[in-house]
């Protein structure tokens, strides 16, 4: 990782060319302060990435281990042919998790951007409301589920309040667009917190006299927010952005409880659920779920690019 | 997990760090899929075909053993058999067995294969032994079968079958449970149906449901529930899975489509509702918003406990002319290098445990064992006994390997009948979508398994 100075604060930055030599420093001294990391990183995430591409080119199964004959790339094939059994599968569960990011990566970002200014107002009991919009973050993935699938069960609380309204509430969890919507909504309410506060540290971090600016020239709230605060965010956003597309890419939990990737099929089964039952579950094909998930790593690779690509040159 | 984030915020670089965790991610699911980082120990457990022979018995032996017993018995059901194993425990002092009752069981199966840690006896769904018997996980027990002095006689042709691979028998079914067809005898009696036995009660008794505002129909979409219905109405019409040498699918034949037909007449008559969710069906007996439920018969105890005394279970009614009821079972299976006392301890608990089943039926179950279902506290249980008969009609999947998926997996059966009922997909082109999957699938795994 590259470090890169914070932007904005300023203050204490010292020339950064400038080496020099403490006393009963060696040049390797620098290597040994990283090297617990860097053996930690090896031994859990370097090794067992190549050990993984390697799975995805043997003719794998929950058996035979890495006993199993080498098949270069007949696993990848299986994804790229359209006439195999696996290729429509796969493609269409790939294509959920892209509708899900999709549905849930504007939703998230644009509610927490909106949150965030909200609570970056001042008004009584403003910290009790930014605690109560980051606490379901701190939850696990069972408690969210678990929640709102009571919650749009058969004749549950949300069919209750919509039968208020007089309207026939419809099969939440196993029709379509419902158990997407479901899912996306059950995550705006576990996830929205996090980006909230980060977009309202982004904020708070804005100086104050760029808006006493603003509205001695006369701007509007909406003014001020379109032209001061969003600009400013921007290598914030980038960041929420970011995180957000990787972190909805790696949907599993929220169908796998609330709708069990139904309805009832799979529809709304993410790629990364698809390939955990094709390698653990009958006939326990680890070699293909090993491809694929190599496949959704090449993808969520271009992802992050082009969005690192389309902020950088907006900000040009 | 989900939306662990890195929290340091205004790093304009962050994506570069972000790519690194999303990679690191995917590293650690790949390395998962691997089981044990040791290539060494791959089919270690399973390399030595054991020899079952010589030191087994009927006794426990004289030595000193432990047992470790894994099941997938995480509810209610685990809590029944704990108090068996330690009941064995307190009678038999030289072998004493340890339960493990295991969420997500057959991955731990695995990754304890994988690891050479398979335990001593382990359950076997008899739609899943054919595999490991395959990979030589399990031991061949046809030696203990005769010591135990075990015959098709004592169990049925059906389940009995469903134990052996090439030949040999590879374990000793320990219950059946077959589908059931749930209902609530007061809301029969104040609709005046009588509990359905064949097409015309069945038909009579919803209509009568429905009229009366228990309209919540029979089954859900859910594989256990409008599922089973599908492959008991499958076998009813007389349909089988595949060709007698297991090269071609043959579930999208006629009684494929007449099983499904028939859904879709019940749905269409209008008492059974298109979309219900999964599991739903249950909590609509409960709140009485209908009149039946049909699952697998594991649901007993939670269901009487809600009903109380309107609670009541029958077979699945018999719709078309043959007999058929989906069912699955519950086998014991023993490692395939164990030896010496602990076979012999195993193996004394094997023929103990099927043989105290009684208290296990209760819990939801048949027992396997004839004997055991021809007692007189099997018949004082209570319900239980009231679909004994469901046993002689239940059919398993073909021994093979992998059978079960032909209902239950990625592009199965199952995929196509909750498409079919949802959707209104057409019956025979999923059938026949299905049929030609698995077909190329049987082929392959004949190929690879050499049966």
């Amino acid at each position: 990782m590259t470090a890169v100075p914070a932007p904005t604060t300023g203050g204490g930055g010292k020339g950064r060319t400038e080496v020099r030599r403490r006393i009963g420093e060696r040049w390797f001294t620098p290597y040994l302060f990283i090297l617990p990391h860097f053996a930690i990183f090896l031994l859990m995430i370097g090794w067992p990435f190549f050990y993984g591409i390697w799975i995805s080119m043997l003719d794998a199964d929950a058996f035979s281990g890495a006993d199993a004959p080498f098949v270069a790339f007949e696993n990848y094939a299986k994804l790229f042919d359209p006439s195999d059994r696996e290729f429509g599968r796969f493609w269409q569960t790939l294509w959920n998790t892209v509708l899900f990011v999709i549905l849930s990566v504007p939703t998230l970002i644009s509610i927490g951007l909106g949150l965030a200014a909200l609570l970056n107002e001042k008004f009584r009991g403003r910290n009790g409301f930014r605690a109560i919009y980051f606490a379901p973050w701190t939850l696990g993935v069972s408690v969210i589920g678990l929640l709102w699938f009571w919650i749009f069960f058969n004749n549950g609380l949300a069919t209750a309040v919509v039968e208020l309204f007089g309207i026939d509430a419809p099969s939440w969890l196993s029709s379509q667009p419902w158990s997407w919507i479901t899912i996306v909504i059950a995550t705006i309410w576990w996830t929205i917190g996090f980006n909230t506060i980060i977009l309202l540290a982004g904020m708070q971090a804005i100086s104050a006299d760029l808006y006493e600016a603003a509205r001695v020239d006369g701007a509007s709230k909406w003014q001020q927010f379109r032209h001061i605060t969003v600009p400013s965010l921007r290598p914030i956003l980038l960041l929420v952005v970011t995180l957000q597309i990787i972190a909805s890419f790696n949907l599993v939990g929220q169908p796998q409880i609330i709708t069990s990737g139904g309805p009832p099929t799979a529809q709304t089964t993410p790629v990364l659920l698809h390939l955990y039952n094709v390698g653990f579950k009958s006939p326990f094909d680890v070699g293909l779920a090993a491809a694929m998930a190599v496949v959704v790593a090449v993808v969520m690779v271009v992802v992050s690019l082009i969005n690192f690509r389309f902020f950088s040159s907006e900000r040009a | 997990m989900f939306h662990r984030h890195d929290t340091r915020p205004g790093r304009t670089h962050g994506w570069r760090s972000s790519s690194a965790i999303l990679l690191a991610l995917l590293a650690l699911i790949l390395a998962a899929c691997s089981g044990n980082t040791g290539s060494a120990s791959a089919g270690g457990a399973a390399s030595e075909p054991a020899a079952s022979g010589g030191t087994g018995g009927l006794g426990a032996p004289t030595n000193d053993v432990a047992i470790e017993f894994w099941t997938p018995f995480t509810g209610a059901d685990g809590d029944t058999m704990e108090a068996l194993v330690a009941q064995f425990n307190s009678e038999t002092p030289t072998v004493q067995v340890t339960l493990q009752r295991l969420p997500d069981y057959y991955t731990a199966v695995n990754n304890a294969v994988q690891a050479s840690e398979t335990p001593a006896v382990m359950i076997m769904h008899i739609d899943a032994l054919a595999r490991y018997a395959a990979e030589e996980v399990v031991q061949p027990v046809t030696e203990l079968s005769s010591q135990l002095g075990l015959s098709e006689a004592d169990f049925t042709p059906a389940v009995w079958a469903g134990t052996m691979w090439k030949g040999e028998q590879f374990s000793i079914p320990l219950d059946v449970h077959p589908q059931v067809l749930y209902y609530n005898s007061d809301l029969l009696a104040e609709v005046g149906a009588e509990v359905p036995v064949d097409r015309e009660t069945f038909e009579d008794a919803l209509q009568k449901c429905t009229d009366a505002g228990y309209d919540q129909g029979v089954w859900s979409n859910h594989a256990f529930s409008a599922g089973l219905t599908w492959v008991s109405l499958f076998y009813q019409a007389g349909g089988e899975w595949t060709n007698e040498d297991f090269t071609e699918a043959t579930f999208n034949s006629d009684a494929g489509v007449q099983a499904s037909e028939y859904m879709l007449s019940i749905i269409d008559k209008g008492v059974q509702p298109q979309n219900v969710d999964p599991d739903a069906e249950l909590t609509n007996l409960e709140s009485l918003s209908s009149c039946f439920a049909t699952t697998g018969i594991w649901q007993t105890t939670r269901l009487q406990a809600s009903l109380g005394d309107a609670f009541g279970m029958t077979p699945f009614p018999q719709i078309f002319d043959g007999p058929g009821n989906w069912a699955g079972s519950h086998t014991l299976a023993l490692r395939a290098d164990l030896t010496g006392d602990e076979l012999q301890g195993a193996s004394h608990f094997i023929d103990w445990l099927t043989g105290h089943t009684v208290d296990w039926a209760a819990g939801g179950q048949l027992p396997a064992r004839a004997d055991v279902r021809a007692s007189e506290e099997f018949a004082a249980l209570a319900d239980i006994p009231d679909v004994l008969p469901a046993i002689d009609a239940a059919r398993f999947p073909p021994p093979i390997p992998g059978s079960g998926d032909m209902f239950f997996g990625p592009g199965g059966v199952w995929e196509k009948v909750a498409e079919m009922i949802t959707s209104g997909a057409d019956p025979q082109e999923g059938l026949d979508a299905a049929a030609e999957q698995y077909t190329e699938i049987l082929q392959t795994s004949k190929e690879e398994f050499g049966y």
